[in-house]
C-alpha cells in the first residue's frame, strides 16, 4: 500500500513536468500547426539559465527568477523566427518539423559550449523533506506541482476562456481568413512562442534542483508528447490529462520492470493510437485536405 | 523533337558512366580508412533508399529506419551464428523478417495521419532501442552480438574492406535501379499522389492505405537488408548503432541530396558520412552545424543538392528553348 | 613521347620500392622515424567529451613528462589523438585510421566495451599493439594477442563489490540496481555471480534502469519493497549524482555501496551530505596514498589546475606502459613492443602494473569511503 502510495505521488509530480511540456506543445500546435522537437531542450535551456542566474551569477531568488523570465520570454521570440518564420511556407509541408530537429541539435551542442559538460546543480529552494509515515516527497516537488498547477490554471483561463483563445483557434484554422477578420496573424504566433517559452523555461527552473542539469533533461519531452497524443492533441485538458496518465504509467510499470518503463509508456501510446487515434478527447482541428 | 530523346538517354548514360568510373576507381585511389567510410556511406545509402521511397515519393515522414536496420542485423546474426544459416541466406532472410516487421507495423500505424504518424514511429524506435539495449537472448544487450560470421557465397568471401566495396556497390545498384522502377510505376505515381494529396487521391480510387503500408514494407525490406549486410560487414553489431540518431543522420542523407531523387540520396550518404572528416578542425562544433544546416537546408534548398542542379539546368534549358521558339516566331 | 614517359615512370617507381625494401631489412622504419608516434582513441566529441578530456590531459601529462626527461630510446614521444566521437564507426575509422599509417608505435584505445570489441579483427589484422583502456572482461580475448588492458577486468571489479559488501558491510539480502549499458550490466553479472557462488546469496532483486534517467524514486522505492538490506548500486557519474541525490531525500538508512562513479569529484561536491557514507570499489581515486598516485596528482594539478580523475589516470598510465615496453624492447616497432609489454612491471599511479594471463595491467583495486566530502580509502584488495 505504501509503495502504491509513494509511486502515485511520485507519479502525478512528474505528470504534471509533462503536462506543462504538452500543455507548450498543444498551444503551439494551434497556433501554427507545428509540433515543436525542441520543446524539451527549451526545458533544458531554462533549467541552465536558472543555473547562470542563481549560481554563477549568485543572484537570489526573486531578481533570478524575474530575469530568467525575461531571458525566457526573448529566446522564446527568438526561436520563432529563427525556425519557424523562415519556413512557415515552405514547399515540402515536414520542413518546419525538420527544422525544429535541427534546433534541438543546436541546442544540445551549444548549451555544452556555453556551461561545460559536467553535470550541474541548483540548491533545492525549499530545503528539506516533508514526510507522512514512511512516504517522503522533496519539498521541491511541492514548488514544482504548485508551479505546474498554477500554469495550467492560467493557460486554461486566459485561452479557452478569454479571446487569445479563440484568436489562436481562428489563426490556426485558416489563416487567410483569420487575417481578413483582421487578426494579427504574426502577433499571435510570436506571443504563442513567447508563452510556450516562458512556461516550459520556467519548469526547467523548477525541476533543476530535483534533476540535474545536462542535456538528458529533454529526454522528457517524449513522455510529454505521448502524454499530449494519448488526451487527444489540440485539447489543453487532454494535454493535462494525458500527461499525469503517463506519469503515473510509468510509475507504476515499475511493479513489473525498471528498465522497460519508457518502453511501456510508449507502448500504450502506440496503442492507443491504434484504439482511438483522436485519443481521448479527440482533436478539434482535423487536417485540412 | 531530337533534343527530347537525347536529354531522355543523356541521364541514365552519365549515370551509368559515373558509376562504372566510381566502382573501378575508388578502390584504386582509396586508403584503407577512406574505403572504410565509403562502405558505411554505402551501407547508409541502402538504408536511406527506404527514406526516399516513404518520404520523397509519399510524404511520410519516418524514424524507425534505423530500428528497421537494427532488427535486420540481429535476425541476420541470429540466422547465421545461432541457427548455422549460411550468411547469404541469412541477410535474405533478415531482410524477409524485416519486411514482415515493417508490414505489421506499417497496418498498425499508417491509419495515422502526418505528425501523428511520425511521433508513433519515434515511439518504436525508442522501443526498439530498449529492447536491444536490454534483451540479451535476442541481442546481447549491451555488449551486442560478436563474432557473426563475414559473408562467404560457395568458397568466395569479400576478404578485405575492398571485396566489400564491390558487394556492396553491386547491391547498391540492384537497389537504385528497383528504386526507380518503382518510381515510373503505377505504384510510384499512386504513392506520389498521396504525397501531393491525400484525399484527391482517394478520390481517383488508390487505396491510400493499402499503398502507403506496401511502401512503408518496402522501406523496411531496404533497411533490413542494409542491416544484415552491416552485420556481416562489421562482425560486431550493437544497439549504438540503430538509434533514433543514427534515422536522423540518414533523414539528413535524403535530403541533403534531394527527397526526389535517387541519385541525390546517393550523393547525400557519401556527404554525411564524409562530413565530420572533412570538417575535422570543427569536430567540437559538429552538431551545432548539423543543426544549423538542416534549418538552412529546409529554408534554401528543400530539395536538395539535385533540386539546386535541377533548377540551375531546368534555367538552361528554359533558356535555350525559349530561344529556338523566339527563332520559330511561336510559342 | 607518352611511351617514354611511363617507362621512365615505372623504373623511377620500381627503383624507389626496391630502395625501400632494402632499407626495410636493415632498421625498422619505425627506428627512423624522428619522434616516437603513439596512437590514441578517445573521445573528442559528443557526449563523451568530459571522459575524453580527461584522459587527453592524462595521456599528454606522461608524453610531457618523458620528454622533458629526455624522451624514449632519445627521441621525442609525439602522441597522434584521432576521435572516438560518439559512436562505434566513428571509433573503428578512428582506429583503423592510426593503424594503417606506418608510424604508429602502439595504440591506446578507448574505454567503452562494445567499440573495442568491435575493433578486435582490426587489431588482430594489423597486428599493432593496442592498450584499451575498458574494464570488459572479453575484449583480450577478441583481440589476442595484440589487445592489452591497461584496467583491471569487470570479472575482478564485480565480484570485490560483491565481496566487500558483504564480508565488511554485512549484507546478507543486498539489492543490485545498476545502469544497463556494457559497463553495468557486466559487473551486476559478476557482482550477483559472485554473491551466489562465494556466499550462497541471491540479491532481493536486480534493478537495472536506463543511462538518462531522472526519476529513481520509483526505483528505488521497489528496491526497498523488494526488502534488502544494503544497495550495491553501479552507475556512471552522471547518474551517480542523480541517484546520491534522490536516494538522500528519500532518507534510505541502509549500507550502500557503489562502483567507482560515485568517487568522482563533481559528484560528491554536487551535494557532499547526500554522498556521505557512501562506499566505492574503484580503480583509483586521488586519495589513493602511493607515492607514484600522489606524484601523479601533483604533477596533474600543477599542470591543469584541476583534480585528475579516473579516466585521465588510464591514460596516463597506458602511456607509461608502452613507454617502459619502449625502453625494454630498446625499439619503437610494433613487433617488439608486442614482446616487451610481457615484461613490464612498474608502478603506475593507479598500481602496480604487469600483466596477467589475460594481458591486463592493473592489479589493484581500492575500496573509497567517502566522508566529509573526501573519496577516503580505506581497503586496498590484490588481484
Amino acid at each position: 500500500m505504501q509503495t502504491f502510495l509513494q509511486l502515485s505521488i511520485i507519479g502525478i509530480s512528474m505528470g504534471l513536468i509533462y503536462s506543462i511540456l504538452a500543455c507548450g506543445l498543444v498551444l503551439l500546435r494551434r497556433a501554427t500547426g507545428l509540433l515543436n522537437f525542441a520543446q524539451g531542450d527549451l526545458l533544458m535551456l531554462g533549467a541552465y539559465i536558472s543555473f547562470q542566474f542563481l549560481v554563477k551569477m549568485k543572484w537570489p531568488m526573486l531578481p533570478a527568477l524575474v530575469s530568467s523570465i525575461l531571458v525566457y520570454a526573448l529566446f522564446g521570440l527568438f526561436f520563432m523566427f529563427a525556425v519557424f518564420w523562415p519556413v512557415r511556407n515552405s514547399a515540402w509541408p515536414q520542413a518546419a518539423l525538420v527544422c525544429t530537429i535541427g534546433a534541438s541539435m543546436i541546442l544540445q551542442e551549444a548549451v555544452t559550449l556555453i556551461w561545460g559538460s559536467v553535470p550541474l546543480t541548483t540548491k533545492p529552494f525549499v530545503s528539506g523533506t516533508v514526510s507522512f509515515g514512511n512516504l517522503k516527497l522533496q519539498n521541491q516537488y511541492f514548488l514544482i506541482m504548485a508551479t505546474g498547477v498554477f500554469v495550467i490554471l492560467l493557460i486554461f483561463v486566459l485561452f479557452d476562456k478569454l479571446y487569445p483563445g479563440k484568436l489562436m483557434q481562428a489563426t490556426a484554422q485558416d489563416k487567410y481568413a483569420a487575417r481578413l477578420i483582421g487578426i494579427p496573424i504574426v502577433m499571435t504566433i510570436a506571443f504563442t512562442y513567447v508563452l510556450n517559452n516562458v512556461i516550459v523555461g520556467l519548469a526547467g527552473y523548477m525541476v533543476a534542483p530535483v534533476f540535474i542539469i545536462t542535456g538528458s533533461l529533454s529526454s522528457l519531452q517524449y513522455k510529454a508528447f505521448a502524454g499530449a497524443i494519448i488526451g487527444g492533441f489540440g485539447d489543453l485538458r487532454g494535454a493535462v490529462l494525458g500527461s499525469l496518465i503517463v506519469g503515473l504509467v510509468e510509475s507504476y510499470s515499475t511493479y513489473v520492470t525498471t528498465i522497460y518503463k519508457d518502453a511501456i509508456v510508449f507502448l500504450v501510446l502506440i496503442l492507443v493510437l491504434i484504439v482511438r487515434p483522436q485519443g481521448i478527447f479527440g482533436e478539434k482541428i482535423a487536417d485540412k485536405a | 523533337m531530337r533534343a527530347f530523346r537525347s536529354s531522355r538517354l543523356a541521364r541514365p548514360l552519365a549515370l551509368i558512366v559515373l558509376a562504372i568510373a566510381f566502382i573501378v576507381g575508388m578502390p584504386r585511389i582509396s586508403s584503407v580508412y577512406n574505403i572504410m567510410v565509403m562502405d558505411s556511406a554505402i551501407l547508409y545509402f541502402i538504408a536511406s533508399l527506404g527514406i526516399s521511397i516513404l518520404l520523397g515519393m509519399g510524404g511520410q515522414l519516418s524514424f524507425a529506419t534505423a530500428s528497421l536496420m537494427g532488427f535486420g542485423a540481429f535476425m541476420s546474426a541470429l540466422y547465421s551464428k545461432n541457427l548455422g544459416v549460411p550468411s547469404a541466406l541469412a541477410i535474405a532472410l533478415a531482410t524477409l523478417s524485416t519486411a514482415a516487421l515493417a508490414l505489421f507495423l506499417g497496418l498498425a500505424l499508417l491509419r495515422l495521419r502526418g505528425a501523428y504518424f511520425t511521433f508513433a514511429t519515434i515511439s518504436f524506435a525508442y522501443i526498439a532501442t530498449s529492447i536491444y539495449n536490454n534483451y540479451k537472448p535476442f541481442t546481447g544487450g549491451a555488449d551486442g552480438v560478436i563474432n557473426i560470421p563475414t559473408l562467404t557465397i560457395g568458397q568466395w568471401s569479400p576478404g578485405d574492406l575492398y571485396g566489400w566495396f564491390y558487394v556492396l556497390m553491386a547491391v547498391a545498384v540492384a537497389c537504385f535501379l528497383l528504386v526507380e522502377r518503382i518510381r515510373g510505376s503505377y505504384f510510384g505515381r499512386a504513392l506520389a499522389s498521396i504525397r501531393d494529396n491525400e484525399i484527391a487521391a482517394q478520390t481517383l480510387g488508390i487505396n491510400v492505405f493499402a499503398t502507403k503500408v506496401m511502401a512503408f514494407t518496402i522501406a523496411g525490406a531496404l533497411a533490413g537488408l542494409a542491416g544484415a549486410l552491416y552485420a556481416h560487414f562489421s562482425t560486431v553489431v550493437s544497439q549504438a548503432q540503430f538509434t533514433f540518431d543514427i534515422s536522423v543522420n540518414m533523414l539528413l542523407m535524403v535530403m541533403i541530396g534531394g527527397v526526389d531523387s535517387t541519385f541525390g540520396t546517393f550523393l547525400g550518404a557519401i556527404l554525411i558520412t564524409m562530413l565530420p572528416e572533412w570538417l575535422r578542425p570543427l569536430r567540437n562544433y559538429m552538431r551545432l552545424i548539423y543543426g544549423v544546416g538542416i534549418i538552412l537546408l529546409m529554408v534554401f534548398m528543400p530539395y536538395g543538392l539535385t533540386g539546386i542542379l535541377r533548377s540551375a539546368l531546368g534555367k538552361v534549358r528554359g533558356k535555350a528553348l525559349s530561344r529556338k521558339s523566339d527563332l520559330q516566331g511561336g510559342t | 613521347m607518352k611511351k617514354v614517359l611511363c617507362i621512365v615512370l615505372v623504373c623511377v617507381l620500381w627503383a624507389l620500392a626496391m630502395s625501400g625494401a632494402l632499407a626495410e631489412e636493415a632498421v625498422s622504419p619505425y627506428d627512423q622515424q624522428e619522434t616516437i608516434k603513439i596512437g590514441c582513441v578517445y573521445p573528442l566529441t559528443g557526449s563523451k567529451i568530459l571522459q575524453g578530456d580527461y584522459t587527453g590531459m592524462g595521456a599528454n601529462l606522461a608524453v610531457k613528462q618523458i620528454n622533458e626527461a629526455g624522451g624514449l630510446l632519445g627521441k621525442q614521444v609525439e602522441l597522434v589523438v584521432e576521435d572516438e566521437g560518439d559512436d562505434q564507426q566513428t571509433t573503428i575509422n578512428s582506429y583503423l585510421k592510426l593503424a594503417t599509417r606506418d608510424d604508429i608505435s602502439a595504440i591506446v584505445h578507448t574505454s567503452i566495451t562494445a567499440y573495442v570489441l568491435a575493433s578486435a579483427p582490426y587489431v588482430v589484422q594489423y597486428q599493432i599493439p593496442t592498450l584499451q583502456m575498458s574494464s570488459g572482461e572479453e575484449c583480450t580475448i577478441a583481440g589476442e594477442p595484440y589487445m592489452w588492458q591497461t584496467r583491471m577486468s569487470d570479472h575482478y571489479q564485480g565480484t570485490l563489490l560483491a565481496r566487500y559488501a558483504v564480508t565488511e558491510l554485512g549484507m546478507q539480502k543486498p539489492a543490485i540496481v545498476y545502469i544497463s549499458n556494457t559497463f553495468g550490466q557486466g559487473w551486476s553479472a559478476f557482482a550477483e555471480e559472485a554473491l551466489r557462488e562465494e556466499f550462497g546469496i541471491e540479491p532481493t532483486g536486480m534493478f537495472a534502469y536506463n543511462d538518462g534517467e531522472q526519476q529513481y524514486t520509483g526505483i528505488f522505492t521497489q528496491a526497498l519493497a523488494s526488502g534488502c538490506d544494503g544497495l550495491i548500486v553501479i552507475a556512471d557519474p552522471a547518474t551517480a549524482m542523480l541517484i546520491t541525490s534522490q536516494i538522500h531525500t528519500m532518507e534510505i538508512d541502509l549500507p550502500m555501496i557503489g562502483s567507482a562513479g560515485f568517487t568522482n569529484a563533481f559528484v560528491i561536491d554536487a551535494d557532499p551530505e547526500a554522498a556521505e557514507g557512501w562506499y566505492a570499489v574503484t580503480d583509483w581515486t586521488d586519495k589513493v596514498d602511493s607515492p607514484a598516485s600522489q606524484a601523479y596528482v601533483e604533477a596533474f594539478e600543477a599542470e591543469y589546475g584541476v583534480t585528475p580523475e579516473n579516466m585521465s589516470v588510464y591514460g596516463y598510465d597506458s602511456i607509461n606502459i608502452i613507454a617502459e615496453a619502449i625502453r625494454i624492447a630498446g625499439s619503437a616497432d610494433p613487433a617488439a613492443i608486442q614482446e616487451a609489454l610481457f615484461e613490464v612491471d612498474i608502478d603506475g599511479a593507479m598500481a602496480r602494473l604487469s600483466p596477467n594471463e589475460h594481458r591486463s595491467f592493473s592489479s589493484q583495486l581500492y575500496v573509497a569511503k567517502i566522508e566529509s566530502g573526501t573519496p577516503n580509502i580505506v581497503g586496498v584488495i590484490d588481484r
